[in-house]
C-alpha cells in the first residue's frame, strides 16, 4: 500500500513540471465530462426523453456514470497502456522481478490525477439532480454497487491488458472497453430484454451506473444481489486470466 | 574544394529551468536566458574524396557543425559552401547531393521492409531504374543484407538497421556523405562490416565523408584526415598519420605478477619507464614508443612470473588532453 | 512529379497493411456502437419513429451517427501524433535532408491509408449497416451535396491536424492543447448530437468554425436533410462556404508550417 501511495505522489510532481499542459489537460477533462449532461439537456429540451426516466432522474444517472467513469479512468485506464508499453520496452520483466506484486506497481504508475476532475464534475451533477428529486435511497446498496462498479471496470481493463501482452501492437483494444462503457452510459431499459438480462446476469455491465443510480433513486431492482455475485466472479476470472497471461509472458520472454 | 566553411558560428538561446514550485511560478513571468556558444568560428576546406573525422569531447560542437552543413540547423553567422550550395537556400536542390546518417534517428519507414523505403527513395530522388537496380545490388551485396532488407525495419537489430540506413543514404550516389555517430551501439562485427563498406564506397565512387564519432577505430579504419573540435573551435586539423606520430607517444602496460625472478633485470626495466602505479605485485608503466615494445615484453616475461599482463594504447581522451596541453 | 505521388500512395497502403490488426478492431467496436445507437434511439422515439426530433426521424438519427463514424474513418489523419513524436524523437529530420516536404508527403500517405481502410474497415461496416437499415439507406437524395461536403471534410481535417501538429515546434508538451482541439471538434462537429439540437444562436456561431464541415454537414446531408437555420443548402452555397474555410485554414497551415520549420532549424534536431 505504501508503495502505491509513493508512486502516486511521484506522478503528481512529474505532472506539475509540465505546468501549462497540466492545466489544459485538467480543463479539457472537465469539459469532456460535460458531454453526457449536455446530451441529456439538449435531448430533453427538444421534447424527447428516455422512456421512464424524467429529466432529473436521468441527470442523476449520468452524474453517477460520469463520476464512476472518472474514478475508473483515474485508477485503471492507463494500466492498459502501461502494460503495453512495458511489454514493448521490456520493462515488464523488470517489474516482475521486484518483491512487490506487479499489479501494485503497474497500478501505481497508472494513476491519472487529471481524471479526478471528471469525478468532481459528475458528482456535482449528481448532487444537483439529487437535490431536485425527493428520494428514498438505499445508501448501503448504493455504496456496495459503486465499489463493485469500479471492480468491474478494473476487470475489463485486466482482460484487455492480458490481451495486449500477446498482441502488443493492438493499442485500439481499449476501444472495446470504451464501447462497453457507452452501453452502460444509458439506463438498461433502453435495451431489449435479452441484452438487459445478459448484461445483468452474465457480464454485469449494468453494475456501472444503472444499479447504483437505481439504488440511489429507489427504483425497484431486478436481481439486486445476483449482480454482486456475478461481478465478484467476473473479477476473479479476469484476475485469473491476467495471472495466466503473465505466466505465459515470462515463459516465452527472452 | 567542395566544402568550405568560413568563420562558422552558432549560439543557442537556452531558457534556464529552476527547481522548486516558487521558481516554477516565477518562470511563468520571467525566464532567465543563457546563451551557449556551441560553435565559435570554424574554418574548414575539404576536397573531393577526403574522408574527414570530427573528434572532440561531448558538447564540443561537432554535431552542431555537421547539422549546419546538412541544412538541419542554421548558423548564427558565417558562410557554408557545399558543392556550390548554401544548405539553407535551395534546400531541395542541395539535399539531392548529400547523404546523411544520424546514429540515433532513422530515415527509414519503420513498419515496412527497408527495400520498400529504398524504392520510394528512387522516386523521391528521381533515380533512373537501371542505375538504381545496379546500385542497390552493389550496396546490398557489399553489406550482405539481401534477405534483411525484405523484413520490416522494426524487426531488425540495430546493426542490421544501420546497414539499411547506409544503403538508403547512398542510393542516389551523393558526392558527400555526412555521418553523425554512425556506429554507436552497433555490435563489433557489424561495425567492421560498415567500416569496410565505407572504404569500398569511397574507392569506387570517390564519395567525400564527413564523420563524427567517439570511436577511435572508426577514425583509424575509415578516415584519412582528422579535425579535432573542442569548445566550439578547431584545435587540430591534419592527417591521421601526423596526429598519431605527433601525439601518440606512449604505450601503457599493466603487469600483475607473483614472484620476481630476476630482480636486477626487472629494476633496470622499470627505470626505462614512467611508473604510474607502483604496487607490491602490480605495476602500471608508461613506456615511450621509441622503445622496442616486443623486447620489453620479453624482458618482463623473463624477469617476473606474470599473472596478468595487458597493453593499452593511450585512449582517445588522453591523446586529446595532450593536444590541449599543447594548445594552451 | 506524378510518379512520386503514386509511390507515396502505395507506401501509405503498405504502412496501413502493417496496421492490419488495429483495423480489425473496427469490426468489433463498430457493431457495438451501431447497436447501442440503434437501441437508444429506438427507445427514445418509442412508438413514433416517424416523428421528427430536431429535424431527424428514427432512421435519419441512427443514420446520422453511422454515417458520421464512416466519415471519421475516411478522413482520419494520424499526422498530429506523427509530427509530435517525429519531432520529439528526431525522426522528422528525414524530411529536412530529403528533397520532399512533409505536408505533401503525408497528404498522399493518408490517401493511401484511407484506400486501405475503405477495403478493410468500411466495406464490412457498410455491409452490416445495409443489413440492419436496409441497403436503400445508401440511396441518399443529396448525393452531390454529400460528395462536395465530404471532400471539404477531408481537406479541412487534414489541414487542422497539420496545424495541431505544428504545435510541437513551440510547445514541448502540446497534449493539453491538442485535447482541447479534439474536444471542440467533438462538441462542435455534432459528435454529441446533431447541431440542430442546439439553440439557433449557438448554431450560427458553430457554423462559423470549421468543425461542422468535418462531421455534421456531410452526415446531415447524407440522411436527407438540407435545410439549416431556415437556409436551404445548395451546391453553390456549400462550395462557397467550404472554399472560404479551406482558404483560411490553408493559409494558416502554410504560415505555421513555414515558421515551425524555421524554428526547428534554429534549434536543430
Amino acid at each position: 500500500m505504501k508503495t502505491y501511495l509513493r508512486l502516486l505522489s511521484l506522478k503528481i510532481s512529474s505532472r506539475l513540471s509540465y505546468k501549462l499542459d497540466f492545466f489544459t489537460t485538467l480543463i479539457s477533462s472537465l469539459l469532456w465530462s460535460l458531454a453526457s449532461p449536455l446530451f441529456i439537456i439538449l435531448l430533453y429540451q427538444s421534447g424527447a426523453s428516455y422512456p421512464d426516466w424524467n429529466f432529473n432522474e436521468i441527470l442523476l444517472f449520468i452524474g453517477i456514470y460520469t463520476a464512476l467513469f472518472g474514478l475508473g479512468r483515474a485508477f485503471f485506464y492507463n494500466f492498459f497502456f502501461n502494460t503495453g508499453a512495458d511489454v514493448r520496452t521490456g520493462y515488464l520483466e523488470l517489474t516482475l522481478i521486484k518483491p512487490v506484486d506487479e499489479l501494485v506497481l503497474l497500478l501505481g504508475k497508472s494513476f491519472d490525477w487529471e481524471s479526478l476532475s471528471e469525478v468532481l464534475a459528475g458528482s456535482l451533477i449528481a448532487i444537483y439532480a439529487f437535490i431536485q428529486l425527493s428520494l428514498s435511497p438505499n445508501i448501503f446498496l448504493f455504496l456496495v454497487y459503486i465499489g463493485l462498479a469500479l471492480l468491474f471496470y478494473f476487470s475489463m481493463i485486466l482482460l484487455i491488458s492480458s490481451l495486449i501482452m500477446k498482441y502488443v501492437q493492438v493499442t485500439r483494444l481499449i476501444e472495446i472497453v470504451e464501447r462497453f462503457m457507452d452501453i452502460a452510459s444509458h439506463p438498461k431499459n433502453v435495451y431489449p430484454r435479452v441484452v438487459q438480462t445478459g448484461f445483468s446476469i452474465f457480464i454485469p455491465l449494468f453494475i456501472i451506473s444503472y444499479y447504483p443510480a437505481s439504488a440511489l433513486i429507489g427504483f425497484e431492482l431486478v436481481y439486486p444481489f445476483t449482480i454482486i455475485l456475478t461481478t465478484l466472479i467476473f473479477f476473479m476470472l479476469s484476475l485469473y486470466i491476467w495471472r495466466k497471461s503473465i505466466k505465459n509472458y515470462t515463459g516465452a520472454g527472452g | 574544394m567542395i566544402i568550405e566553411l568560413k568563420d562558422l558560428k552558432k549560439t543557442f538561446k537556452i531558457y534556464k529551468k529552476e527547481e522548486g514550485l516558487l521558481n516554477s511560478l516565477k518562470s511563468l513571468i520571467k525566464r532567465d536566458v543563457v546563451f551557449v556558444e556551441a560553435v565559435k568560428g570554424i574554418n574548414l576546406k575539404i576536397e573531393k574524396g577526403e574522408r574527414v573525422g570530427f573528434l572532440g569531447p561531448n558538447g564540443a560542437g561537432k554535431s552542431t557543425t555537421i547539422k549546419m552543413m546538412c541544412g538541419i540547423l542554421h548558423p548564427t553567422s558565417g558562410d557554408i559552401n557545399i558543392l556550390g550550395f548554401n544548405p539553407l537556400k535551395n534546400r531541395k536542390k542541395y539535399v539531392k547531393n548529400i547523404g546523411v546518417i544520424f546514429g540515433q534517428k532513422s530515415q527509414l519507414w519503420f513498419d515496412i521492409p527497408a527495400v520498400d523505403s529504398f524504392y520510394l527513395h528512387r522516386e523521391i530522388y528521381g533515380i533512373e531504374e537501371d542505375i538504381f537496380e545496379e546500385r542497390l545490388e552493389f550496396l546490398t551485396n557489399l553489406l550482405s543484407v539481401k534477405e534483411i532488407i525484405k523484413r520490416p525495419v522494426r524487426n531488425l537489430s540495430l546493426g542490421e538497421r544501420m546497414k539499411c540506413e547506409f544503403i538508403a543514404s547512398l542510393l542516389h550516389n551523393p558526392p558527400v556523405l555526412f555521418l553523425d555517430e554512425p556506429t554507436i551501439g552497433v555490435d563489433a562485427i557489424s561495425k567492421d562490416e560498415i567500416r569496410n563498406f565505407l572504404h569500398e564506397v569511397n574507392k569506387k565512387f570517390n564519395t567525400t565523408f564527413i564523420l563524427t564519432t567517439h570511436d577511435m577505430d572508426d577514425i583509424e579504419e575509415v578516415c584519412n584526415r582528422v579535425v579535432i573540435i573542442d569548445k566550439g573551435t578547431i584545435i587540430y586539423d591534419g592527417s591521421l598519420k601526423k596526429l598519431k606520430s605527433k601525439y601518440v607517444k606512449h604505450t601503457n602496460i599493466k603487469i600483475d605478477y607473483s614472484k620476481v625472478k630476476n630482480k636486477k633485470k626487472f629494476e633496470s626495466l622499470l627505470k626505462k619507464a614512467d611508473i604510474i602505479v607502483d604496487g607490491k605485485s602490480y605495476k602500471e608503466l608508461k613506456l615511450s614508443k621509441d622503445l622496442d615494445i616486443n623486447k620489453i615484453l620479453k624482458d618482463i616475461m623473463s624477469s617476473v612470473d606474470v599473472v596478468d599482463l595487458s597493453i593499452q594504447e593511450p585512449r582517445l581522451e588522453s591523446v586529446i588532453k595532450e593536444i590541449y596541453k599543447e594548445v594552451k | 512529379m506524378f510518379k512520386p505521388v503514386l509511390s507515396i500512395i502505395k507506401m501509405g497502403i503498405k504502412e496501413g497493411v502493417a496496421y492490419r490488426p488495429q483495423m480489425l478492431l473496427t469490426l468489433i467496436s463498430f457493431p457495438i456502437f451501431f447497436l447501442t445507437q440503434f437501441f437508444l434511439w429506438t427507445s427514445i422515439f418509442g412508438d413514433s419513429p416517424n416523428t421528427s426530433i430536431a429535424g431527424f426521424d428514427l432512421t435519419q438519427m441512427v443514420g446520422y451517427y453511422i454515417v458520421g463514424l464512416l466519415i471519421l474513418v475516411f478522413t482520419y489523419s494520424h499526422i498530429t501524433t506523427e509530427l509530435h513524436n517525429g519531432i520529439r524523437e528526431g525522426h522528422f529530420i528525414k524530411f529536412i535532408i530529403k528533397p520532399i516536404s512533409y505536408p505533401f508527403f503525408s497528404f498522399w500517405i493518408i490517401i493511401g491509408g484511407r484506400i486501405l481502410a475503405f477495403v478493410m474497415e468500411a466495406i464490412p461496416l457498410l455491409f452490416v449497416v445495409g443489413l440492419m437499415l436496409g441497403f436503400d439507406f445508401f440511396l441518399t437524395p443529396n448525393l452531390t451535396l454529400f460528395l462536395i461536403s465530404f471532400v471539404f471534410a477531408f481537406f479541412i481535417n487534414y489541414l487542422l491536424s497539420l496545424i495541431m501538429g505544428t504545435l510541437i515546434f513551440w510547445f514541448t508538451n502540446p497534449n493539453g492543447i491538442t485535447w482541447i482541439y479534439r474536444l471542440l471538434r467533438y462538441f462542435f462537429a455534432g459528435g454529441i448530437l446533431p447541431l440542430t439540437f442546439f439553440p439557433e444562436i449557438i448554431q450560427y456561431i458553430i457554423l462559423l468554425t470549421p468543425f461542422p464541415l468535418m462531421y455534421f454537414i456531410p452526415a446531415f446531408l447524407f440522411v436527407g436533410n438540407n435545410v439549416i437555420l431556415g437556409i436551404e443548402i445548395t451546391p453553390l452555397l456549400l462550395l462557397i462556404y467550404g472554399a472560404i474555410q479551406l482558404i483560411i485554414f490553408s493559409l494558416i497551415a502554410y504560415f505555421l508550417w513555414r515558421r515551425g520549420v524555421k524554428t526547428f532549424q534554429g534549434v536543430g534536431a
